[in-house]
């Protein structure tokens, strides 16, 4: 419970909470209701859809908590001081992936449970799988392209940046689509499945090494 | 006077472009008040942040409570649990946070942190009162001179020996400093050994003058003069002279300004004898006095007088 309060402490030092609140509430709020309505038309196009509009939100949103973290003129103020300033930046660092694996995860799989009891057609096994797929895609992928994207402080380039690389996810998730449905596939879906677990676990390791290490180096070089 | 030290600064060198920090040895005693005094880009800010270790590659060495070195800052919490540093930085505290935050957020950067005597020094500061409107203030919505009440409040509800204060008086209204110095001095007595110290740079000499034991000057980097307040009034003479006895004056004065009247500046006590003859008025030199005649003697500034 301690580490637990530590790390939304950490958290919450970089991500506000109104940022909190549009994430875990209002966003699944908007998201849901809009999902499983298009859902009676085509559950696949509207799953993609909902994965893009969120890996959109999620790279938007992180210019208003993480970004720039990386960056070398990243004001970490007070926290320089701590003589445990590698532990909590570790708290910050691995409780925003957190944050944000359960950002990904509550829009799909609630409208899934809501869609599969009101027995909407098309959410059988293989589209479970394909949730499941999507999520750990979105993950990875906005949690790779947002490392990237935290070495820039300056908002122009990243509004700049973030739309064409947000986008880039909209594609991968579209292909994901064409590889579950298209007939002339016949490569097992399950595989997707183990790879983009995989890769997220791969990504979300490399990631918080890559995020604090850099924190540090830039605390122990010179900053000014 | 010979006191400990609690910090010690040997060989010091950091360059920036035109600018090089170089300090032989400086020992901050221990148990006392020092003012570090000098001119804008004198080296100040950057002495205070090495010893912080906010900025961390330099030459030399820097000694923590006598035996601690820069690589146990790093690796032994003690060091900087017991170091507490208030700097200029506007995002000391990261504009979002609220007054709860700050709290909250030191209660987990600091192990010694007391949260309820930080409610207690904000209040006392009126920072907040009571109502939980004040602690859901943002530090942005928060003026400068607040901004240092939060720090200073963050940093004396921590158990430490050792306060690091850049510039704490300059955005404070005169009550404030005035505050701020009566909370120095109590904070160095609240030591029963003695072991309390603090380093504050500043520009406002006269008002942190009551609260400051030693002084070091530093000018382009380097340290020109440095010791305990009471040994450089004794050091230096204040001296008022008339017009007539300028010239005269002007070779032995440490440094002289002059007017239509007459001239002004400061002497080394054993050049005063020199003076004999002159029609002057000696005096002890305050420490504002003796600030600004050191440092004029070696500013780059092109017109002064």
């Amino acid at each position: 419970m301690k580490h637990l309060s530590r790390m939304i402490t950490a958290h919450n030092c970089f991500c506000s909470f109104l940022c909190n609140l549009v994430s875990l509430v209002l966003m699944p709020a908007f998201l849901i209701p809009i999902n499983v309505i298009v859902m009676r038309s085509n559950c696949y196009i509207s799953l993609v859809v909902t994965m893009t509009i969120l890996a959109y939100y999620t790279i938007f949103l992180d210019y208003y908590s993480f970004n720039g973290i990386t960056s070398k003129d990243f004001f970490l103020g007070m926290i320089k001081n701590s003589p445990y300033t590698a532990r909590y930046l570790k708290y910050a660092v691995l409780a925003d992936q957190i944050r944000r694996f359960i950002q990904i995860v509550i829009p799909p799989i609630i409208s899934v449970l809501i869609a599969a009891s009101a027995h909407i057609k098309g959410i059988d096994i293989k589209f479970l799988v394909f949730t499941l797929t999507m999520i750990f895609l979105n993950y990875s992928g906005t949690t790779c392209l947002l490392t990237i994207m935290r070495n820039i402080l300056t908002d122009i380039t990243y509004a700049l940046i973030s739309i064409p690389i947000a986008s880039i996810l909209g594609v991968l998730n579209a292909c994901m689509m064409f590889l579950f449905i298209h007939s002339s596939i016949h490569i097992p879906f399950i595989i997707w499945l183990l790879i983009t677990f995989i890769l997220s676990v791969m990504i979300s390791i490399y990631v918080f090494r890559y995020t604090t290490g850099r924190c540090l180096a830039n605390i122990q070089g010179d900053l000014t | 006077m010979k006191a400990e030290s609690v910090i010690s600064c040997k060989n010091i060198q950091k360059k920036y472009g035109n600018f090089e920090l170089n300090i032989d040895s400086i020992d901050f005693p221990k148990g006392f008040a020092t003012a570090l005094i000098g001119e804008n880009g004198a080296g100040k800010t950057t002495l205070l942040e090495m010893i912080a270790g906010i900025k961390q590659i330099h030459n030399g060495d820097i000694t923590y409570f006598g035996n601690y070195t820069e690589k146990d800052r790093e690796n032994n919490p003690y060091v900087k649990e017991h170091i507490g540093y208030t700097g200029t930085d506007k995002h000391y505290f990261l504009p979002h946070w609220t007054l709860k935050q700050t709290k909250e957020i030191q209660s987990v950067l600091f192990d010694n942190f007391d949260g309820e005597k930080y409610d207690r020094i904000l209040d006392e500061l009126a920072v907040t009162n009571d109502s939980s409107s004040d602690k859901a203030k943002k530090v942005s919505d928060l003026s400068d001179g607040n901004r240092i009440k939060l720090m200073l409040a963050g940093v004396l509800a921590r158990d430490t020996k050792l306060l690091l204060m850049d510039e704490p008086a300059s955005p404070l209204d005169p009550l404030m400093r005035e505050k701020l110095c009566s909370m120095l001095r109590e904070y160095i007595a609240s030591s029963e050994d003695n072991d309390k110290s603090v380093i504050f740079s500043t520009h406002n000499i006269s008002d942190m003058e009551n609260v400051t034991d030693y002084a070091i000057i530093i000018e382009n980097g380097t340290v020109v003069e440095q010791g305990f307040v009471e040994e450089l009034k004794e050091k230096y003479v204040y001296v008022r002279g008339e017009k007539k006895d300028e010239d005269a004056a002007k070779h032995i004065l440490y440094d002289l300004t002059s007017n239509a009247y007459g001239f002004e500046g400061l002497c080394l006590s054993e050049n005063i004898d020199k003076l004999a003859g002159m029609d002057i008025e000696t005096t002890i030199p305050t420490l504002s006095q003796l600030s600004v005649g050191i440092m004029r003697a070696y500013t780059k500034l092109k017109s002064h007088c």
